[in-house]
């Protein structure tokens, strides 16, 4: 318990310091502010923010389109995962092709999904299927050709069915690789959509980012990316909690 | 009655690599029969053949008279290494066999859990249990589903020695009196010794064969605790010891 408190001591005394510095930096003129702005007017605009609401609008968007990216790629991920991993066959055929989509960087898709799904949510959500997609599939491939020999062999003498064992031991195996990187995909959804607003759109935080640079409007973008910061932790957070759960038999 | 499991000439190859040769056993309905060996002698494939989870490359495994295909429906495996599955409770566990039959009942799979004296640990995930309570689980969840033969490949080796023994008390004790057969695979010649009616050695890999079969005419019930102290005990030992030394030291050489 002392320690916890000692850690959290130095943690934000680093915090402090860093803040100050970059405050009496550039109020003392040592930074430009037009560059650089000042943490106080940074909580002040999110101050602003939050006082006129302006912010949730924006924020509300960023974070249905994760969700909505996470769930998709997600469900598609689990059932790629599962069919090429349960049939070595189609594992192989479609091996190369996995390997080439995932080897192309996603901000190149960004622009041909905004052609094809627009300036809405939907080219934001594409984005980020596309990044959960890939790292779900390969957690769930891994899951269900990783289960434990015994494990199975021990199921099919008790009795298991085809479908019985794929019930009761290889989806929970799968589900294990894919709960426990629930939080890097989630993270990875939130920073594809963000990138996605980034590059056109008309509400979001990362559209509300863009805005601030267009106009060269330093303190909109900083306070932009501590508002997206604070949001990604707070889910992460969410996310370990479930994810506890989740894994409870793990111990 | 035919025999439980009888294997007829019986050879198994994994590639270019033989495991077992000319393997003839029976084993008799009702027997608790032990098969000693050096490591890597091909123990578990014997094990694996009679349960239908491998086919043998040559000769015929038959099942109380008639030939195995497919998996051994009559036969309950209890693996080496932990085979329980990590994300159901002790309970769940237990009643799998149940479930998977379709005849779950949680009032039989709480009996079996009481049983085998989990009663405090029913909700309990394999993660929180010690190694000798995760044997009682799959103990209790071979025998759970009544079958006729019990397959048992080292079950108990990673216990330590104290736990061991208490483990393969409660072993005799399920099977004493039960009409069930069992096929014990162990690498400790006492552990055979004391459990068994019949040790079989086989010898040291690659192409394993039957070296002997030794009747085991220790008087039951029997006290394992004390068994290795009476004379006939050892005895027996120093002569199955005799063969197994010679093999353990070939597959040593090898």
């Amino acid at each position: 318990m002392r320690g916890k408190v000692a850690l959290l001591l130095g943690q934000l005394s680093i915090a402090v310091a860093f803040l100050s510095t970059w405050q009496v930096l550039v109020t003392t003129g040592k930074l430009d502010k037009f560059f650089f702005s000042r943490p106080s007017d940074i909580a002040g605009r999110i101050g602003t923010w939050l006082r006129t609401g302006s912010i949730w609008p924006h924020l509300f968007v960023t974070l249905e389109e994760a969700a909505l990216a996470f769930a998709l790629g997600a469900g598609a991920g689990i059932l790629c995962g599962f069919a090429l991993a349960r049939s070595p066959r189609m594992g192989a055929l479609a091996d190369p092709f996995i390997k080439i989509l995932n080897a192309l960087p996603r901000v190149v898709l960004a622009p041909i999904f905004l052609l094809w799904f627009g300036l809405g949510i939907w080219s934001k959500v594409a984005l980020g299927v596309t990044v959960v997609f890939f790292i779900v599939f390969f957690n769930t491939h891994q899951g269900v050709r990783d289960v434990d020999k015994s494990v199975v062999d021990n199921a099919r003498m008790l009795g298991a069915s085809e479908w019985q064992l794929t019930r009761h031991v290889l989806i929970p195996s799968a589900l294990t690789w894919v709960f426990s990187s629930l939080h890097i995909s989630i993270g990875f959804a939130m920073i594809a959509v963000v990138v996605g607003e980034y590059l056109g759109a008309s509400r979001g935080v990362g559209y509300l980012i863009s805005q601030a640079e267009g106009v060269f409007d330093t303190t909109g973008v900083f306070a932009g990316m501590a508002v997206l910061s604070a949001s990604v932790l707070l889910v992460g957070l969410g996310v370990n909690r479930l994810e506890r759960w989740l894994l409870r038999w793990k111990s | 009655m035919p025999p439980a499991i009888s294997f007829e000439k019986i050879s198994r190859s994994f590639g270019g690599y033989t495991a077992v040769d000319g393997i003839d056993l029976e084993i008799g309905a009702g027997k608790f029969v032990s098969v000693v060996g050096p490591s890597g002698c091909g123990k578990s494939t014997l094990l694996n053949l009679a349960a239908g989870l491998i086919v043998p490359s040559k000769g015929a495994v038959s099942v109380f008279g008639s030939v195995l295909s497919g998996l051994n429906r009559r036969a309950a495996y209890m693996f080496q290494q932990d085979a329980l599955l990590p994300w159901k409770t002790v309970l769940e566990n237990v009643g799998l066999g149940l479930r998977f039959r379709g005849t779950f009942s949680e009032e039989r799979a709480r009996q079996w859990v009481e049983r085998v004296g989990l009663a405090a640990f029913a909700g309990k995930f394999p993660s929180q249990l010690s190694g000798g309570m995760r044997k009682r689980v799959a103990m209790a969840q071979c025998w759970i589903v009544d079958p006729d033969i019990l397959l048992m490949d080292e079950p108990f080796s990673a216990l330590d020695i104290h736990t061991r023994m208490r483990m393969e008390g409660e072993l005799l004790d399920l099977w004493t009196g039960s009409p069930k057969t069992v096929l014990f695979v162990t690498h400790d010649l006492e552990e055979a010794l004391s459990l068994s009616d019949e040790v079989v050695v086989l010898s040291a890999g690659p192409a394993s064969r039957i070296i002997a079969r030794h009747v085991i005419d220790l008087p039951r019930p029997r006290d394992l605790m004390d068994i290795r102290t009476e004379p006939r005990f050892g005895e027996l030992y120093r002569e199955i010891w005799a063969q197994l030394k010679q093999e353990v030291l070939t597959s040593y050489a090898r």
